[in-house]
């Protein structure tokens, strides 16, 4: 088996005259929770759709599963599309069951069971998808994806529109299917989620990467310029501390921002000094604080 | 091909097997015969009444015959609505008895002139029948009570008040005739170039409905066959004039056959007599058959696609299967729809033929290129209904986008009657040969049992062939680019220019 379950060597799409996707070189590993990760209209779904082989390349190669022709997606590749595409008339059964047969898994009534089960949604099988409410039809959603064993399972924004007890549900069962050995593309442009679900994240922005690697090191590329501070009086800090860009004050605690070069350990010797401290901790950036740096200095 | 008989599948399943599909299918050819049955049944319903009829007679001879018409067709009209047992000793179906016009109980009326062909209470079955019952006004079930007005000083005052009286309900129509109708005399036939030249003066008709009303048609054909007995009064002896009308009256009958041709026996023969009504209502019946199948084919693909684009189905679908399969699949899936259509309207067509004794009229010959001209007709249209429906967003503008199509699709239904009374006319021949018109023209061409030269059955099929290619290839085209697109609808230009690059989907 290959190392990497996609791999992207110098990919170029355009639409006319606007390039979607420039220059794209990526490689994501077999078994991986790979993220996908940008703001809207940055190049994500071109991306995707060129990995499902909806759109073709102009420029550059792209291996699926260890395939770079087809003209049609690999039948071992499972769709989560953002925007819900399902039959509103159909009858849940019958909609997983023609999903799971386009991709030529055609024994497949054990394992649609097994699936709604496991999502509690065993009792909806004859209901038509109209019926069902946003969180229900998500969830149907899901299991047409991931009915037919795909190994790899591309889930745009699969937590939209999904309450906290259902969204835990769907998490366990994306790490169930990526413990089975699926290759798991996760798409979002919420930072958050892309943090706590995936160990590697891929950024794009106007078509073209900015970031690409694990959580650790793309925090280690961008270090911790934040500080969250609480006196034991909970009053604000002294106006003149050295290294300190601005102070804002968020509930009891204080959010120091440093200056670049500035470290957080002088900061902490001078208020030692000077007030009692409760609480004293160094922020690591978040994705969305790295990804705003980046389109912050993009736009420049 | 797995994937595409998937889809086909699907795509059958949810035409065919859906309730809307089921009332549709019963709905339609109630629909399309109501449109001919409704207008009797209301007639039907409709409760007779007496139409005041005012007669300004200038000549002083013609009321009293027309008003004794009236009460003679008032008496057929009883009797008409009878059963034929009821009715033995009801008068005869004569327009107008001899007798009546010249006011002579004695002369026979059984030597009556008029529309023998007619019996009370009898269906309409064959137009024989029908011109019988339309001659004596009997397609209207109201009463016909004519009364006088005085000829010496009527003027346009006296037209006013009595139009006022048609407004407010009081009077149907009035009639003026002029003074000289009857003594007009004949002029001399060696100056008379033109039918016009003969005519006799004219009666005027004034009414709310003058220009269709079936009382004037009533009032034309008595009104003229009265003249033409008094005319005829004054030079031919009252005994012999019953029979001059009844010479009068008769015709020859030129009677349709078919081709002469040698059989297996060596006997030449001839083929059977075409039957009128049969020969007119099969070419349409199986041209409207061809119409409804693809009205029912291509509406539900336009909704499938615009399900599939709205709903985002279409990502999901493309990410298993490309669009030639997807596109494909959806085309198989209608023609076997439409072939279950065409079977239940053809066997319900068949059966009600064997009921009501037409049995030797359906033309099984012409059934195989029916069902290829068929099939070949919901493919293309199928097709443009597809190509439209992933050009657009919402239903309303797929509208717009249709109505040419629809225009196209319709172009037979307007010119039918042209084509079964002259199959092989420029008209038919050219209308063959548009792919769009070639399956629904050809059909009919073909059910008149009129013979098409071989090079015109060879060429438009293989136009209608080579169209219907080139509609699927278009519309594959335009479905690929269109499916994934959202957002504003693209103009008519737009579309066309997708046929010409690949931009959008494919790109090397």
């Amino acid at each position: 088996m290959s190392d990497y379950a996609v791999q992207l060597e110098q990919v170029t799409k355009s639409f006319g005259t606007a390039t979607a996707v420039r220059e794209l070189d990526l490689n994501i590993p077999t078994g991986s929770i790979y993220g996908f990760i940008g703001p809207n209209g940055s190049g994500k779904t071109t991306t995707i759709r060129m990995i499902l082989r909806i759109f073709f390349p102009d420029r550059g190669r792209v291996v699926v599963l260890g395939k770079d022709r087809g003209d049609c997606a690999d039948d071992r590749v499972g769709y989560l599309p953002e925007e819900r595409g399902l039959y509103r008339r159909m009858k849940v059964r019958d909609l997983l069951r023609y999903y799971a047969r386009l991709k030529g898994f055609r024994d497949c009534d054990a394992e649609i069971t097994s699936w709604l089960e496991r999502l509690g949604a065993d009792s909806w099988e004859k209901r038509r998808i109209e019926t069902l409410s946003k969180g229900m039809s998500q969830k149907i959603q899901f299991i047409a994806a991931v009915v037919a064993k795909p190994r790899l399972l591309i889930l745009d924004e699969p937590f939209s529109g999904l309450d906290p007890v259902n969204l835990e549900l769907l998490r366990e069962a994306i790490h169930e299917v990526r413990r089975g050995g699926t290759t798991i593309i996760f798409s979002t442009h919420e930072m958050d989620v892309a943090e706590r679900m995936c160990e590697r994240v891929f950024m794009i922005y106007n078509g073209q990467k900015v970031l690409d690697g694990t959580i650790g090191d793309i925090q280690r590329q961008y270090p911790a310029n934040e500080v969250r501070i609480r006196t034991e009086t909970g009053g604000g800090l002294p106006a003149d501390l050295p290294g300190v860009e601005r102070v804002e004050a968020r509930g009891d605690f204080q959010h120091v921002t440093l200056k670049q070069g500035s470290r957080a350990d002088e900061l902490l010797q001078r208020l030692v000094g000077t007030v009692r401290l409760e609480h004293f901790e160094l922020l690591r950036p978040s994705l969305h604080n790295i990804f705003l740096r980046i389109a912050g200095r993009k736009s420049e | 091909m797995r994937k595409i008989l998937t889809i086909a599948w699907r795509e059958y399943q949810a035409m065919v097997a859906t309730r809307a599909f089921m009332i549709g299918m019963a709905m339609m050819p109630v629909l399309m015969l109501g449109g001919a049955w409704l207008p009797r049944l209301l007639q039907g319903m409709e409760e007779a009444e007496d139409r005041r009829i005012a007669v300004i007679d200038r000549t002083g001879r013609l009321f009293q015959p027309l008003k004794l018409a009236a009460e003679h067709r008032t008496r057929l009209l009883k009797a008409d609505r009878k059963a034929p047992d009821e009715i033995s000793d009801e008068p005869s179906g004569d327009v107008i008895p001899v007798s009546l016009v010249l006011n002579d109980s004695e002369s026979s009326e059984t030597a009556a002139g008029g529309m023998s062909a007619f019996q009370p209470g009898m269906t309409q079955r064959n137009p024989e029948e029908r011109k019988a019952r339309e001659a004596l006004g009997l397609e209207e079930i109201h009463r016909y009570v004519l009364e006088e007005v005085s000829a010496g000083t009527f003027g346009d005052e006296e037209r006013l008040a009595l139009s006022e009286k048609i407004r407010k309900g009081e009077l149907y129509a009035f009639v003026e005739i002029p003074e000289d109708i009857l003594e007009a005399e004949l002029p001399d036939l060696s100056v008379i170039t033109s039918p016009e030249q003969l005519q006799l003066s004219t009666v005027t008709w004034i009414a709310e409905d003058a220009a269709l009303s079936d009382a004037k048609r009533w009032a034309d054909m008595s009104l003229n066959q009265i003249i033409r007995i008094q005319r005829l009064a004054s030079t031919v002896s009252p005994l012999v004039l019953p029979t001059v009308m009844l010479e009068l009256e008769r015709k020859a009958v030129v009677q349709g056959s078919g081709l002469y041709f040698r059989d297996a026996s060596g006997q030449i023969t001839s083929e059977e007599k075409p039957n009128e009504f049969a020969s007119l209502m099969l070419p349409v019946g199986i041209m409207m058959l061809m119409f409804m199948v693809i009205m029912m084919s291509a509406q539900p693909m336009l909704e499938s696609v615009l399900e599939e684009k709205t709903l985002r189905i279409a990502e999901v679908l493309l990410g298993a299967a490309n669009a030639n399969q997807l596109m494909t699949g959806k085309l198989i899936g209608n023609v076997a729809g439409s072939l279950t259509v065409f079977g239940v309207y053809s066997i319900g067509g068949i059966v009600a033929a064997v009921c009501n004794g037409y049995s030797d009229s359906i033309p099984y010959s012409i059934l195989p290129w029916f069902i290829v001209y068929q099939l070949l007709a919901v493919l293309l249209f199928s097709s443009v209904f597809m190509a439209i429906a992933a050009s657009v967003s919402q239903l309303r503008e797929a509208q717009s986008l249709l109505m040419p199509v629809w225009m196209v699709i319709m172009l037979p239904l307007f010119v039918w009657f042209n084509v079964v009374r002259e199959p092989n006319s420029t008209l038919a021949t050219v209308m063959s040969f548009f792919p769009p018109s070639t399956p629904m023209m050809m059909t009919l061409r073909m059910a008149t049992g009129a013979t098409i030269p071989v090079w015109q059955t060879i060429a438009s099929f293989v136009l209608m062939i080579a169209g219907t290619t080139v509609g699927i290839l278009a519309a594959a085209r335009i479905y690929r680019v269109g499916m994934l697109r959202q957002g504003k609808t693209p103009r008519m230009t737009e579309i066309l220019g997708w046929l010409f690059n690949r931009d959008g989907v494919r790109g090397k």
